[in-house]
């Protein structure tokens, strides 16, 4: 251990005596791209972790060696070699790497938990005296400070790379406008005109089948927590006095509501057992659900064109429009955004050479190859549209040939790219794709309320980690809570939300939850200038838009 | 044979819970391939039950064409073949020397093996013990990680006790040796249990999971396990998708899902015959002492 | 032809006799013991050393250090996981879980089995065998949604059947009673024929000219089964349910995973579902291992009395 921490601070100490000399290089790097081929033995070689998600066709390889790995290797300064991390067990393959010293040299993950646990237990290289071997990383943090911040670590070094997000939202409800229109009722803005609409949605026969068989809305599975960010109700939120509070009373109104969808019949009585939100699905698809609570939204083109078509095929009339968060007695929110900073790689701190490592991550975030990376070669994979965005040629050749290759840049900012922009997925030629487009960007426009708060303390990557004792505790306490709150919800008259709010605030007293308040605050009070919260996110959001 | 109308009511009846049982035991699967011929939309509405609507295959050929699942399937064979034919190896020798009454220190051997039933070290100094043997990476540390069941082979060690003495012994005053013995007279007296447990061990490494993820880093040597149950986790988990924000493809997750699920039991289907034979009919012990 | 120590004869001294048997005794045992060696590497290799692992259930483990060099901590993650009733209840929960599991999961295999048995056309029973062997097949999310389709209280199957019948549905997911018979239920269903192959096997074993004299003596069917299949059995039965025992204390993640909601956590909350949701958040290495190695402590107490108990009736597995 020694030996190598010796040898990575000479070799810093070297770095450092010649950066003066090197900066003029590295600044020009897209020319010595070019004058570079007699230089190649001489390449340092570097491991680097990339999601495998079993989609590369056999006949173009694997995730170590394919057309896009080689196209990286003839051009990137260093050689990469890529060592393969299956996307579902991720972590635990990291882990095992990691515990036997032999995890790659740039690790590339998007789970905080595990980027956390890795920087405790000292296997991360602080990345602030490199950074001057990535200067399209160092423009990057720059132009956005929140990277620097949310990649910045308690002991006040950097240690992540991150990107900006597209600032979409996370999910947003999609209202049948023309049950609306039927039955003569306005988009509900506040909670209470949603449960009349809702309730006229179960009882007025909407889809005119002479059947009482549609439901309201839905809250299963992660879609409950859409409820819950109509009245900010996440657990945590900063109090007046700038403190870090629980949202009991947020919980309360919340779960108040969810009683009264249960009780009246408003959704689906089996929400707790449609464990994966699959059956609310076929039934909005099925022109079923009035008010339809997508459980995320990760690809705004399925859910606003493909969903439609097939809802369409069932209910050719169906007219479904993005609905705003309905303003609740605990205030107006926002919906969950995307996280718009995200961090996703790190440096192993036994990485031999992290400044190969650097100019790597240098040399996949310059704009002209990440667009390369990311939309294949221009007039093979696209050309360049009428409108000057690029257009596909051949979907079936690019799902053979370049889909599966996103990976390899995860860590570029997409935003920084105009070509790159999500909307230029939908055709605005296809009028069912141009309501799509339009449908996602009213989505967007309510980012912009100016009243709207956001509905949780922040973004859950940007929540610290608890140390294990206390990770013990919060799981204890969760599960009595969770609970407690399914009896509210579905208890009847004897058991009510006061009640249930009481004997959770009991749980959470008598289960220890007070630790976990104060090592929240302490964390608060002792990373106020790094911490990236509900406002930090809304404000970056909106000044993207 | 005789029987009384008690027994024949009996027989009957039997028959039928049987019958009725394979059929909840087999619509899952009539139902799992329906979906998967079905057109996407069909399948996104809840429409299909057990009989396919709108005919569409392309699922079939996205799944063979555009994944590793052809060269991850014969790597599933050679894994399987391989393992099972070593873990059978070990798990005969291991057991018959503990089924003999005059082994020395039979008993603490055994509580030894089935201690290890109990007590594991658990995933990361297993993977350092691969590791500092420099197995990761080559299917020696699937095919040695997981030699012995010592479930199966304390299942193999009961029935080699349960071979009558008297056939032993008789062998034995012949001047047999133990390895004649136990190639001669024991093993073609087990082949139910044999083929019983080579069925155990092959479906259980057709089915790695976790040491393929763990102990292999090449993608080309993965097995058909790994892709399909990679591209499952990653089609049902928002959580992983809300992270990845991947533009994903157009694929109907039910249809990839009941496609995985067919493609992984076909092959478990087609091999069942070969070794049911043995323990469905059995063999005929009072032939051979007689 | 019988060795008794008569035939051999009654002039040699009973210690010469002693020393014929040991050195014949330890002729005998070298072969076995050549034959032991891969086995015997293999557990030394593979279940032995890293068993050295469990250590980090008293240690403060991270990758900086390592294994050997993790500071001490203890008892520290035992007190962390018993400090609260939380812990108490899941392991209730486990064991009640497992012990209904073994009640009624446990014969389903071999009444299975012993009725492939009295099946006499053999395309018949094949066909049937190979049927019942497919949920094995099957992943534990599938089966959930089976289940959610068949017991559902708006749509459910058994709910539609009830409406029928002029009854009123019943939520038969979120009593705590009836979602236990679901899980015991569907994991017999997806498991038994499966776990009857052993069985099979075993009963292929027994001599079958004990049934014909036995038809012949005007026993009826269920007496054949009571004397003669289920003693030619008894031992696998015997080892298979040892080992279960042995087992108590594991309850398949994914079955409960999937099957649960929060409506019977109280009741379905188990071992391996709360380390999971523990080791959510981060990765815990000690924290897990000290739970893994309280369960094995149970299971070999549970081990070692159930072959107590076995060895009574002279059927102990060691």
């Amino acid at each position: 251990m020694f030996g190598q921490t010796f040898t990575s601070r000479m070799k810093f100490a070297l770095a450092l005596g010649l950066s003066a000399v090197m900066a003029a290089g590295v600044v020009g790097c897209s020319q010595a791209e070019t004058g570079t081929k007699g230089k190649s033995e001489r390449k340092a070689t570097i491991t680097v972790s990339n999601y495998d998600r079993g989609n590369i066709p056999a006949a173009e390889g694997t995730v170590e060696e394919n057309r896009w790995t080689k196209w990286i290797n003839e051009r990137s300064p260093v050689t990469v070699k890529f060592v393969p991390v299956a996307r579902a067990e991720a972590v635990r393959k990291l882990n095992v790497m990691f515990a036997s010293g032999s995890a790659p040299d740039i690790v590339n993950d998007y789970d905080t938990g595990f980027r956390n646990s890795l920087y405790q237990q000292k296997q991360l290289l602080p990345l602030d005296d490199y950074l001057q071997y990535a200067p399209e990383y160092q423009k990057l943090l720059e132009k956005y400070p929140q990277l620097r911040k949310v990649g910045t670590k308690p002991d006040g070094k950097l240690y992540e790379i991150g990107k900006i997000n597209e600032p979409h939202l996370q999910s947003v409800a999609f209202i049948r406008m023309d049950w609306l229109k039927k039955l003569n009722l306005e988009v509900p803005r506040t909670t209470d005109e949603l449960l009349d609409v809702l309730r006229a949605f179960v009882e007025q026969d909407p889809d005119g089948n002479g059947k009482k068989d549609t439901y309201g809305t839905n809250m299963s599975y992660t879609s409950g927590g859409m409820i819950d960010s109509m009245f900010g109700s996440y657990g945590w939120k900063l109090s007046d006095d700038d403190k870090i509070v629980r949202t009991w009373d947020n919980t309360l109104e919340s779960l108040k509501f969810k009683k009264t969808l249960f009780e009246e019949g408003l959704i689906d009585k089996d929400y707790l057992a449609d464990k994966n939100g699959a059956k609310a699905k076929q039934d909005y698809l099925n022109g079923k659900i009035g008010v339809f609570l997508p459980p995320a939204i990760t690809n705004w083109f399925e859910n606003t064109v493909t969903d439609i078509q097939t809802l369409r095929k069932v209910v050719p009339e169906a007219e479904i429009a993005p609905m705003e968060q309905p303003k609740s007695p605990m205030g107006q929110f926002v919906h969950h955004v995307v996280n718009p900073v995200q961090m996703t790689t790190v440096i192993n701190a036994a990485a031999k050479d992290p400044k190969a490592a650097m100019e790597y991550i240098n040399f996949i975030i310059k704009p002209e190859n990440a667009l390369i990376l990311k939309k294949g070669i221009e007039g093979e994979h696209w050309r360049k549209g009428e409108d000057g965005f690029p257009k596909v040629i051949d979907p079936e050749k690019n799902a053979k040939e370049l889909d599966w290759a996103m990976d390899y840049s995860m860590f570029y900012s997409i935003p920084e790219n105009p070509l790159l922009i999500s909307t230029t997925a939908f055709d605005v030629s296809d009028p069912d794709q141009k309501a799509g487009l339009e449908m996602l960007n009213k989505a967007d426009e309510f980012l912009l309320n100016p009243e709207a708060q956001y509905p949780a303390l922040s973004h859950y990557e940007h929540m610290p980690s608890l140390p294990s004792e206390l990770v013990v505790i919060n799981t204890n306490i969760d599960k009595e809570i969770q609970d407690i709150y399914a009896k509210g919800i579905i208890g009847g008259a004897q058991y009510t939300a006061e009640q249930a709010i009481a004997d959770a605030k009991a749980a959470w007293e008598k289960g220890g939850g007070k630790q976990i308040e104060e090592f929240m605050n302490t964390w608060y009070k002792e990373n106020k200038e790094i911490a990236f919260l509900g406002k930090d996110i809304l404000e970056l959001v909106r000044s993207q838009h | 044979m005789r029987e009384s109308i008690g027994g024949k009511f009996f027989v009957t009846f039997i028959h039928i819970i049987l019958i009725l049982i394979s059929l909840t035991c087999i619509l899952p699967f009539v139902h799992l391939v329906a979906l998967s011929v079905s057109s996407g939309h069909a399948v996104d509405l809840g429409q299909v039950l057990f009989w396919p609507v709108g005919l569409d295959f392309t699922v079939y050929n996205y799944f063979f064409e555009n994944t590793p699942a052809l060269r991850a399937f014969t790597n599933s064979v050679i894994i399987t073949l391989g393992g099972t034919i070593l873990s059978m190896l070990a798990t005969v020798l291991t057991a018959y020397p503990l089924s003999r009454r005059y082994l020395y220190a039979r008993k603490p051997i055994t509580m030894a093996a089935l201690f290890t039933m109990l007590f594991g070290g658990g995933m990361i100094p297993t993977y350092l013990v691969m590791n500092s043997l420099h197995l990761i990476n080559t299917y020696w540390s699937l095919w040695l990680g997981g030699l012995i069941s010592t479930y199966n082979m304390l299942i193999m060690k009961s029935y080699f006790e349960s071979v009558p003495g008297e056939v032993a012994e008789s062998a034995q005053i012949d001047g047999c040796g133990e390895v004649r013995l136990l190639m001669r007279i024991i093993l073609p007296l087990s082949l139910p249990m044999l083929a019983t447990l080579t069925l155990f061990y092959g479906v259980g490494y057709w089915n790695m999971f976790m040491s393929v993820i763990l102990y292999i880093n090449e993608t080309s040597l993965q097995n058909l396990t790994v892709v399909v149950q990679g591209m499952l986790q990653i089609q049902g988990n928002f959580n992983m998708a809300a992270m990845d924000m991947m533009q994903q493809q157009e694929m109907v997750s039910e249809k990839l899902k009941a496609v995985g699920v067919v493609v992984m039991v076909v092959p478990m289907l087609v091999v069942y015959p070969f070794l049911q034979k043995y323990f469905v009919k059995g063999i005929m012990l009072g032939s051979i002492k007689g | 032809m019988k060795i008794t120590p008569a035939a051999v004869g009654t002039d040699q001294a009973p210690a010469a006799k002693e020393a014929f048997y040991q050195t014949k005794r330890f002729r005998q045992n070298i072969p076995l013991f050549a034959m032991l060696i891969p086995g015997v590497l293999y557990y030394l290799i593979f279940r032995y050393a890293p068993m050295g692992g469990l250590v980090i259930a008293f240690k403060d483990y991270n990758f900086h250090d390592g294994i050997w060099s993790s500071p001490w901590v203890g008892w520290k993650y035992f007190e962390i996981l018993f400090q609260s009733n939380v812990t108490l209840q899941i392991i209730w929960n486990t064991l009640n879980l497992s012990v209904l599991n073994l009640v009624f999961g446990f014969p389903a295999p071999i009444i299975i089995a012993i009725a492939l048995n009295e099946v006499r056309k053999t395309w018949l029973k094949r066909w049937i065998q190979t049927v019942i062997y497919l949920p094995h097949f099957l992943s534990w999310v599938i089966v959930a949604g089976i289940v959610l389709t068949l017991f559902s209280i708006e749509g459910g199957t058994v709910n539609k059947l009830l409406g029928q019948w002029g009854g009123e549905p019943v939520p038969f997911l979120y009593r705590a009673d009836s979602w236990i018979a679901i899980f015991i239920g569907s994991g017999m269903w997806k498991e038994m024929g499966f776990s009857a192959i052993i069985y099979l096997a075993a009963l292929s074993s027994i001599d079958p000219s004990l049934y014909e004299s036995a038809g012949m003596d005007g026993a009826g069917k269920l007496r054949q089964i009571w004397h003669i299949t289920l003693p030619g059995i008894r031992p696998t039965i015997i080892l298979l349910l040892i080992l279960g025992v042995g087992r108590l204390m594991e309850v398949g993640f994914d079955q409960v995973y999937n099957l649960q909601n929060p409506t019977v956590l109280e009741k379905a909350e188990v071992i391996s579902t709360y380390v999971y949701k523990v080791g959510l958040q981060q990765a815990q290495f000690s924290l897990t291992t000290a739970m893994g190695l309280f369960e094995s402590f149970v299971g070999l107490v549970l081990v070692l009395s159930a072959n107590a108990l076995a060895r009574k009736f002279d059927q102990g597995l060691f």
